[in-house]
């Protein structure tokens, strides 16, 4: 596993989040980059709060995440970033030091969709194709990962899948 | 009391509401009816809260859902939009409630009931289901009168009691459980007051199988694999 790892979620932190990831890698620092989140001192706090014991969460906004050096400010260790949604990630993907990076999708189920990936992972066509165009760009592939003890699902696998269904279809 | 009083029914419904379960809005549905509920009895609205067919998305550890509600009584009692920490609330609860129950307490309350089941089996059982329950019905209650007294700031009484330090506790206890309990049980396979290699090479071999067995099957079926080895030990050392 890479030592940064990106992660899309629309609950951000949530059970998962803690036990599955943060309590599993003993990841100090996490991310959370969210624009109405960074705005609300509150909603901040309510995150920080939950954090276990030697885990420091940092709320930022996207901007504030692209001038963020990430290289040179987290050096050593796992590092966890995540972001709320697709468009998101696109937003900041300039910023993701690819070589370190693992980029997973997690929770996705609040927002329309009508791709299935996992028993919570949710997407729509629009959102299918700007990853696979991150994907390709970049040349890394990109996986829908809810546990990290769970088998990855490679999202461009998801994508081929859909293109197949669609030639059936015509 | 007299607020506890009048959502009883509400907060003993709040047992069943994930019997509606669901892959498009997980607990939504649910959580809705109970909101409607809540809106009956309390003769309050809690504004655009949709039917049951098509409920808004909503997941949150089941053990926290009543602190929820009592969040949501409040905001509408002061007249503030009731789901403006809904989204908030939901993850957080769902990753405090997570790490308590799931990761620590159901391991240690498994713990001390085999460690009671050495001694007292039938007593045992019944100690599984009420401490797990002390947890589960108190924070029923406690999240309700928490939940409705603090509003959005419920989270400062989880600071305060340190609550996310209380799995680290359980954890301990629970380590300190199951090495107690393997020495009794190598006690019990050596048969004697001395412990001899044989007797630690068989607990060895059950434990390991146990413990590769329960990694392949669903969690439910942990706690029946585990007690089966226990008994598969008992019955090997009559024969």
């Amino acid at each position: 596993m890479e030592r940064i790892i990106f992660r899309v979620d629309d609950r951000f932190i949530h059970g998962q989040v803690i036990e599955g990831w943060i309590n599993h890698f003993r990841i100090k620092n996490i991310i959370l980059i969210n624009d109405s989140i960074a705005d609300d001192v509150k909603k901040t706090f309510i995150y920080k709060s939950i954090m276990p014991r030697n885990a420091k969460l940092e709320v930022m906004s996207i901007d504030s995440f692209l001038q963020l050096d990430i290289l040179n400010e987290y050096k050593k260790g796992y590092l966890l970033i995540i972001v709320g949604s697709i468009n998101d990630l696109k937003l900041i993907n300039s910023n993701i030091p690819l070589e370190h990076s693992y980029i997973n999708i997690g929770c996705l189920a609040t927002s329309n969709h009508d791709i299935p990936v996992t028993d919570n992972c949710f997407l729509n066509q629009e959102e299918l194709d700007c990853l696979v165009h991150i994907s390709e760009k970049h040349s890394k592939d990109i996986y829908a990962h809810k546990l990290p003890w769970e088998k990855p699902i490679n999202i461009n696998d998801i994508h081929n899948k859909q293109m197949n269904i669609k030639k059936i279809q015509e | 009391m007299k607020l506890l009083l009048k959502a009883l029914p509400t907060l003993v419904k709040s047992i069943f509401y994930q019997a509606n379960w669901n892959i498009e809005n997980m607990q939504g549905t649910g959580f809705s009816w109970l909101l409607k509920d809540l809106s009956k009895r309390f003769k309050i609205s809690f504004g655009n809260v949709k039917g049951n067919e098509r409920a808004d998305y909503f997941n949150t550890n089941p053990y926290f859902v009543t602190f929820m509600l009592g969040i949501f009584l409040k905001e509408a009692e002061s007249g503030k939009p009731v789901d403006q920490y809904k989204s908030t609330y939901a993850s957080v609860f769902g990753a405090l409630g997570d790490t308590f129950f799931w990761h620590s307490l159901r391991p240690l309350t498994f713990f001390l009931s085999l460690f009671i089941a050495v001694y007292e089996p039938m007593f045992a059982m019944f100690f599984y289901l009420i401490f797990f329950n002390i947890f589960n019905i108190g924070f029923k209650f406690l999240g309700f009168y928490l939940g409705y007294n603090y509003g959005t700031n419920v989270i400062d009484v989880f600071r305060t009691v340190s609550f996310a330090n209380w799995s680290d506790i359980a954890d301990m206890a629970t380590i300190f459980l199951m090495g107690g309990t393997l020495a009794i049980v190598v006690k019990y396979v050596s048969n004697s007051d001395a412990i001899n290699s044989i007797a630690i090479f068989k607990t060895a071999i059950f434990f390991i199988a146990g413990f590769t067995t329960s990694r392949y099957v669903s969690a439910p079926f942990t706690l029946i694999i585990g007690a089966m080895i226990v008994t598969a030990i008992m019955l090997l050392q009559n024969i």
